[in-house]
C-alpha cells in the first residue's frame, strides 16, 4: 500500500516501459511471478555493481525502469527515507552496493533529469551456445547494452560531430541553404501574386 | 542337377509345412491366405529368409516394417507448395541498413555499430576487471568514482581527479577515448 | 564584347603542346626550368644518400630506408601499402631537427624524419587539406587551360576559400574574351579527360634565396604534366584525387578589362555524392561566382 503512495508522488521515470511483461526464465528458478522479480533483482544488482552490462534485449528493456526508479528514489528521497532504504535493501542484497548507490551513483544525478540510464541495441549476434558430440549449436541473440550514465568507461556512441568540415559537406550545406532560400522566395512571390 | 533336386525338396517342404501345422495345432488360426504366395519361382537364397513363421515379434515387425508409417493419402499440391515456399521460408530483404559514420560498417538503423562497439567492449572489460578488484567481505566498497589512467600518462591534476579512485591500465590511451578535462 | 573565340580555342595535339612550351621564354616557368631548379635545390639525383624515415600510422610506426632528396613521402607511405599511400593528400613531416611542417606527398624528403599521413578522412588539419585541394584545383585548371588554349596565357592564383563555394583563376592574355557555352563544354570535356590521365603533381619546395635568384614568387614549384606553376603552400598528390570537376564560366575581371577570371567547383574522389547533390553544388557555385566580383 505504502509503495503505491510513494511511487505516485515521484516524478515519472524518463524511460519506456515494455508493454508486455517478459517471462524472464532462468535456470534454477521455477518460473512464476516471484521468479520474475528474482531475475530482475539479479540484473539490477549486476547493473549497479558493473555500471555497464550486456543482456538479452528483452531483459534489458524490462530491467531498465527498475534501475531507473531505484536511482530516482535515491535522488529524490535520500538515504534516510524509510521506503528508499527498504527498496535499496531488497533490490541490492549486497550491502556494499547500497553504499555505492548512495555515495557514487546518486550524487552523479543530483542536478540532472531522468533518464539516468542508457540502453543500446546491438545488431543480432549469432553466438555459439554449446558443442554436443562435435555438433556446434549456434543461436541468434538480440543483445542490449544497459548502462548507468556517467560511468568511467569509454562512451559507446562517440559524440556526434556538430559539423563536418569536409569539402563535400561544406559545399553541399551551403548549396542546400541557398536552394531553400530561393525556394522560399519563389513561394512568397507566388503567394503575393495570388 | 544337384541344385534342381535341392529346389524340389525345398518346394515340397514349403508346401507341406503349413498343411502339417494346420493339422497338428487346431487351436491356432490358419495362416493368412493373403500372405501365401507361390514360392516356386523364387531363388533359393531368398526363400530361406522369407519363411512364414517368425521366431520373435521383433523379427516379424522387421519384416512388416514396410506396412507401417506410409502415407495414406497423397499430399496435395497446395500443401507441398506451402511447405516449400510459405512466408517463413522466403528470404526477407533487410531494408533498414545504415552505414556507421565512424567506420562505415553496415548495421540495422535501430542498432549501434557492432564494429565500433567491439573495441569499446574490449576496453570496458579491461577497466571493469580492474574496477572489480575489491573484496566486499572484508569491508571494501566501491565508494568512490573511478578515474582511468593509461600507461605513460602523467598524473592528472587533483582538480580533475577530485578524489576519485585511480585505475591504471598497462596500455596506451586509444585515440577515440577522450581524456577527462576540467572543461566538463 | 563577344569575339569569335573559337579560333583561339582549338584543342592542341600533344606534339604542338610540347612545341609551344619550348617557345616560352626562360623567365616563364617551363618543364626544363623545373628540372633545373630541382637540380639546384636537391643536388644530383644520381648521388644516392640513404636516410631512415619513420612512417607513423594509427597503430604503429614503421622505419623505412629511402634516398635523401630523391624519395618522396609517397614512396615511404607505399611501404605500408599502396592504398594507404594513394589516400594521402598531405603529410605532416616531423624532422629529427627542427619543427614539424606540412608538405605535399610528392615532395622529396631532405632529412631523417617522422611522417604522418593526412587524408580526406583525417579529422585534424582538415582545413589544411581543404586549402590544398582548392589550390590544386585551380592549378590543374590553369594547367589544362594552358594546354587547351591556342594563345599563350599566364595565370594568377588567388587564395580561395572552400566557403566561397568556388575556386577561381585569373587568366591573362585572353584579351577580355570570355568563353561561350559551346567552348565551355569543350573545355570541360578536355578538363575531364586531362584529370582522368592521373597526372602527378610534382612539388619542389624552394628556399627563399633560390627563389629570389631565379625570380620565382612563391615557395613551391609545381609541375603538372609539362606545365609548371609557382604557388604558396602544399598541394594534393595526383589529379586522381579530384572527383567531380566543373568549370562554371568565365567573366571579365573587375580590375582590368583584359584579364578573365575562370571559376570552377570540384569535390574529391573520396567524397562521392549523388548527381542531384552535385547539380545543387554546381548551381550554387555558379550563382555565387556570377554574383561575386
Amino acid at each position: 500500500m505504502s509503495a503505491h503512495r510513494v511511487a505516485a508522488s515521484l516524478p515519472r521515470i524518463g524511460v519506456t516501459i515494455g508493454h508486455t511483461p517478459q517471462k524472464l526464465k532462468t535456470g534454477g528458478i521455477e518460473p512464476s511471478r516471484r521468479a520474475r522479480l528474482e531475475v530482475l533483482r539479479r540484473i539490477v544488482t549486476r547493473t549497479v555493481r558493473e555500471e555497464r552490462v550486456e543482456l538479452k534485449w528483452n531483459r534489458a528493456v524490462e530491467a531498465r525502469p527498475y534501475v531507473e526508479r531505484l536511482i530516482q528514489l535515491g535522488v529524490e528521497r535520500g538515504p534516510l527515507d524509510e521506503y528508499t532504504a527498504e527498496m535499496m535493501e531488497w533490490w541490492l542484497p549486497e550491502k556494499d552496493l547500497i553504499t555505492k548507490m548512495h555515495e557514487v551513483i546518486v550524487p552523479r544525478f543530483q542536478n540532472r533529469d531522468s533518464p539516468f540510464t542508457s540502453l543500446f541495441r546491438l545488431p543480432p549476434q549469432r553466438l555459439q551456445q554449446f558443442i554436443q558430440n562435435k555438433r556446434e549449436v549456434w543461436k541468434r541473440y538480440d543483445i542490449g547494452v544497459l548502462e548507468i550514465d556517467g560511468n568511467p568507461f569509454p562512451a559507446i556512441q562517440a559524440a556526434h560531430q556538430e559539423q563536418s568540415d569536409s569539402i563535400l559537406d561544406v559545399l553541399l550545406a551551403d548549396a542546400l541553404r541557398n536552394h531553400q532560400i530561393t525556394l522560399q522566395e519563389k513561394l512568397e512571390a507566388s503567394t503575393e501574386s495570388k | 542337377m544337384n541344385e534342381a533336386r535341392a529346389r524340389f525338396f525345398l518346394n515340397l517342404r514349403q508346401s507341406i509345412d503349413p498343411l502339417l501345422r494346420v493339422l497338428s495345432n487346431k487351436s491356432a488360426p490358419p495362416p493368412s491366405l493373403g500372405l501365401a504366395f507361390d514360392i516356386s519361382g523364387m531363388p533359393p537364397a531368398t526363400l530361406k529368409s522369407s519363411a512364414l513363421t517368425y521366431g520373435s515379434v521383433g523379427e516379424m515387425i522387421k519384416d512388416f516394417s514396410i506396412v507401417f508409417g506410409v502415407p495414406k493419402y497423397r499430399t496435395s499440391k497446395p500443401k507441398k507448395v506451402t511447405r516449400k515456399f510459405s512466408f517463413t521460408r522466403l528470404l526477407q530483404p533487410i531494408d533498414n541498413l545504415v552505414t556507421c559514420p565512424a567506420c562505415s560498417n553496415i548495421h540495422p538503423s535501430d542498432t549501434i555499430c557492432d564494429a565500433c562497439y567491439s573495441k569499446v567492449h574490449k576496453l570496458t572489460s579491461e577497466i571493469k576487471k580492474k574496477m572489480m578488484e575489491y573484496n566486499p567481505y572484508v569491508g571494501e566498497k566501491q565508494d568512490r568514482e573511478v578515474y582511468v589512467k593509461f600507461k605513460g600518462e602523467s598524473e592528472a591534476p587533483a582538480a580533475v581527479v577530485k578524489g576519485k579512485r585511480v585505475i591504471e591500465l598497462e596500455k596506451d590511451r586509444p585515440t577515440w577515448f577522450k581524456k577527462l578535462t576540467l572543461k566538463e | 564584347m563577344k569575339v569569335p573565340v573559337r579560333s583561339i580555342l582549338a584543342l592542341r595535339k600533344a606534339s604542338t603542346a610540347v612545341a609551344a612550351v619550348e617557345k616560352v621564354t626562360p623567365v616563364t616557368l617551363s618543364s626544363e626550368f623545373f628540372d633545373h631548379i630541382r637540380h639546384e635545390v636537391y643536388g644530383d639525383s644520381k648521388k644516392v644518400d640513404k636516410v631512415v624515415v619513420t612512417v607513423k600510422t594509427e597503430e604503429s610506426s614503421k622505419p623505412v630506408l629511402v634516398n635523401r632528396n630523391v624519395s618522396t613521402a609517397f614512396h615511404c607511405l607505399n611501404h605500408i601499402n599502396k592504398q594507404f599511400a594513394d589516400d594521402a593528400v598531405l603529410v605532416e613531416v616531423i624532422p629529427s631537427v627542427g619543427g614539424s611542417y606540412f608538405s605535399s606527398v610528392n615532395q622529396p624528403l631532405q632529412d631523417q624524419a617522422e611522417i604522418r599521413k593526412i587524408g580526406f578522412d583525417t579529422l585534424e588539419n582538415l582545413n589544411l587539406v581543404n586549402e590544398a585541394y582548392w589550390r590544386s584545383c585551380s592549378l590543374v585548371t590553369a594547367a589544362f587551360l594552358r594546354e587547351a588554349l591556342d594563345v599563350d596565357v599566364d595565370f594568377k592564383f588567388s587564395d580561395g576559400n572552400i566557403k566561397d563555394g568556388f575556386f577561381s583563376v585569373v587568366v591573362k592574355g585572353l584579351d577580355g574574351n570570355i568563353f561561350t557555352p559551346d567552348e565551355l563544354g569543350t573545355i570541360n570535356r578536355f578538363g575531364k579527360s586531362y584529370i582522368r590521365e592521373e597526372k602527378q603533381l610534382e612539388v619542389i619546395s624552394i628556399p627563399s634565396t633560390i627563389a629570389e635568384e631565379s625570380g620565382i614568387n612563391g615557395d613551391n614549384l609545381i609541375r603538372i604534366g609539362r606545365q609548371v606553376f609557382s604557388t604558396n603552400g602544399p598541394v594534393i598528390r595526383s589529379t586522381r584525387q579530384i572527383g567531380r570537376f566543373l568549370i562554371l564560366r568565365s567573366k571579365i575581371a573587375a580590375k582590368s578589362e583584359k584579364d578573365v577570371i575562370v571559376g570552377g567547383v570540384s569535390i574529391p574522389t573520396k567524397q562521392p555524392t549523388s548527381s542531384y547533390s552535385w547539380s545543387l553544388i554546381a548551381k550554387n557555385a555558379n550563382q555565387k561566382f556570377s554574383r561575386n566580383l
